[in-house]
């Protein structure tokens, strides 16, 4: 769960070592206070904040990679932290009432919070370009334990809220989907094994993004069947996307480590329209009769072997 | 009736080999690299044991397996995936035999046979009216709170087999006894649109005609060989839950009673209650569920009615009938028969 921290093992180095400076220097320069001159409501809320302010330092890091974006948010927060730290080291330590110490108090938390907002606003252009790169795998919402462990695709789940978010959104415009099934999958994982089945759906997955538009979204339903979502497409071109990723999985030269020929593999699909609202009544199917009518053109779309 | 002379074993006697169907799912585990120690954590195996190949393991340990197993992997596509491996599998002379029947009746023949072997979880049981044939699936161990899992898995393993050896998706129809989960679509994709649920007992039922339809097979030599280490190896063993049911089933139509029960199998009541408690059952659930089971046969291939199941099942009334039927199943009979009953006339 934590397994980047080991990635900042540095930066908690050195937040530990500045604690200790910190502590060390108090007492050097101040004295102990008396039990009854504590504080403790102010201890409780400045304490309480400082260790808040830990925990988020623990998740950005435990969160992210290195780099400039971590460093600038894990920046920010470490000067928070450390002015609410020293502002706890204060109830427990009498300081003399010098200039200089009274204005490191005061300057670090305006710096924590400039840093903290620079980072923001780089994280910001960081998450722009990371939601790039999930384009055809979310759409409008975001819902990270809906996905797919093995293809980071959304799940059966994620796919009727999106479904229903389209039904709710949309007025007038077609809307086609595809539900794609893998032939004789179970044949390839009976030969090759399951880890280099989950490998052929992966990579099955990355052809058909590859070959969606920007605004199409792609679901793993279930097992080796896909979902696809086209907005505003009209039956036939919806048709035509479907026998364009017919061609793309067709073509894709499949490496196993067990053998030397490429296993090249097949898509049955099927290809509905969203009935778009008739004469008087607007209501649209809905998604559980959509989902009913799409696995059903699916069993039509598969070769039918003789037995 | 005289006491029947089986070996019988119960799920803490080490019984089932932990590199046959077991050591399928943990290989799934793994592909998410998942630490062997976490999922056979509480089990008291440790992985050497399994790969070694001639570890015994206990059906309590089993279970246990099971059910770290689907703790740790998290997604709802286990079981499925556990059953697409379970068969014809590498069982030795057992998988064999199994993946060189000539067609589906033998299939069915050998699973039944070699069950402990083959199926070690749950029972085939195979019945036949004049239009289908149905195996019921049977909790031989008392699964207790795995029992979908390894239900879900059995089944799909089991299509997936017919599947393989016919080389064309057979018209199954499923019947599950738990109700319909949130994860619908995994039963679509991987058993097919004839998938009902709440029915009371877990079947699968196919149009007989596929029964003798001939499958793949090259030669009668390798399963000659595999039939006749298959008749050295396996000795004739029957689980303690299945020895009770059978009993029950067999006496359907006298009310037995826990004693009765207990002295048929020569111990003490107290002893045949702790005996059940330890595989997950008690005396009125087996009771239960034999009777259901008994008046759906009788219904689906006897054609019997509402009131001809409750004579022969000594009950007076019909209110009373319906009401110990709602017990049994959650349901009303003819609720249940809406689900159950397959066309009798109509091609499938």
């Amino acid at each position: 769960m934590f397994s980047l921290l080991k990635l900042h093992l540095n930066k908690f180095l050195l937040i530990a070592c500045l604690l200790i400076l910190s502590v060390l220097v108090s007492l050097s320069i101040g004295e102990i206070k008396y039990w009854a001159q504590i504080d403790w409501l102010d201890v409780a809320g400045e304490g309480g904040s400082a260790i808040a302010l830990a925990i988020w330092i623990v998740f950005i890091l435990g969160s992210r990679l290195r780099g400039r974006v971590t460093n600038l948010l894990a920046l920010g927060l470490v000067f928070m932290f450390f002015a609410f730290w020293q502002d706890v080291l204060d109830e427990f330590i009498q300081l003399p009432n010098t200039v200089l110490w009274n204005q490191m108090e005061s300057i670090t938390m305006p710096i924590g919070i400039l840093l903290l907002t620079y980072g923001l606003y780089h994280w910001h252009q960081e998450q722009l370009a990371l939601n790039q790169q999930l384009r055809k795998r979310e759409l409008v919402f975001r819902e990270h334990r809906a996905f797919d462990q093995l293809t980071l695709t959304g799940q059966a789940e994620y796919l009727s809220q999106q479904l229903i978010t389209q039904k709710n959104t949309r007025h007038k415009q077609s809307l086609v989907f595809l539900m794609l099934d893998l032939n004789n999958f179970s044949q390839f994982n009976r030969q090759f094994g399951n880890t280099e089945g989950d490998r052929l759906l992966l990579e099955v997955c990355e052809i058909i993004v590859l070959n969606l538009r920007q605004q199409d979204l792609i679901c793993r339903y279930a097992g080796d069947r896909f979902a696809v979502i086209l907005p505003d497409t009209s039956f036939t071109l919806g048709r035509q996307i479907a026998a364009e990723l017919k061609q793309a999985v067709k073509h894709f030269a499949f490496k196993v480590p067990q053998s030397s020929t490429s296993q090249f593999q097949s898509l049955s699909i099927g290809c509905v329209q969203w009935k778009t609202e008739q004469m008087h009544n607007r209501q649209l199917e809905s998604t559980e009769q959509l989902l009913e009518r799409v696995n059903l053109a699916l069993l039509k779309d598969k070769p039918i072997k003789l037995a | 009736m005289k006491p029947i002379a089986l070996i019988c074993y119960e799920n803490d006697e080490i019984i089932y080999a932990a590199h046959h169907h077991a050591a399928l799912l943990i290989d799934l585990v793994q592909i998410k690299n998942i630490n062997s120690h976490k999922l056979l954590s509480g089990t008291g195996l440790f992985y050497q044991d399994i790969i070694s190949g001639n570890k015994l393991i206990t059906g309590q340990q089993y279970l246990r397996l099971i059910q770290n197993a689907q703790n740790l992997y998290k997604t709802n596509d286990l079981s499925f995936r556990w059953g697409h491996t379970l068969w014809p599998g590498h069982y030795d002379c057992f998988s064999q035999l199994l993946g060189n029947c000539k067609n589906l009746q033998q299939t069915l023949q050998v699973l039944s046979k070699y069950r402990l072997q083959l199926s070690p979880l749950i029972t085939p049981i195979i019945t036949q009216d004049s239009r289908y044939c149905y195996i019921q699936w049977r909790d031989a161990i008392g699964l207790g709170e795995q029992k979908k899992f390894v239900i879900e898995s059995w089944m799909t393993g089991f299509s997936a087999l017919c599947r393989f050896r016919s080389q064309q998706k057979l018209p199954w129809h499923f019947g599950f006894s738990h109700a319909q989960p949130k994860y619908q679509e995994q039963y679509q994709v991987n058993l097919g649109e004839q998938v009902y649920f709440d029915l009371g007992i877990d079947v699968m039922a196919i149009d007989k005609v596929y029964l003798h339809q001939n499958w793949q097979h090259e030669t009668s030599t390798a399963y000659n060989i595999a039939l006749r280490q298959c008749q050295q190896a396996s000795a004739n063993t029957v689980s303690f839950i299945e020895q009770v049911f059978n009993y029950i089933q067999t006496n359907i139509r006298q009310s037995l009673t826990l004693e009765d029960v207990a002295n048929h199998f020569k111990m003490s009541s107290a002893t045949f209650k702790r005996k059940l408690k330890k595989h997950n059952s008690r005396f009125q659930q087996l009771q239960d569920q034999a009777r259901l089971s008994t008046a759906l046969y009788l219904y689906q291939c006897n054609g019997f009615s509402n009131s001809q199941v409750a004579n022969y099942l000594n009950y007076n009334d019909m209110p009373n009938y319906r009401r110990a039927f709602k017990r049994w199943s959650g349901r009303t009979p003819n609720n249940l028969k809406q689900d159950l009953l397959m066309p009798t006339i109509s091609p499938v």
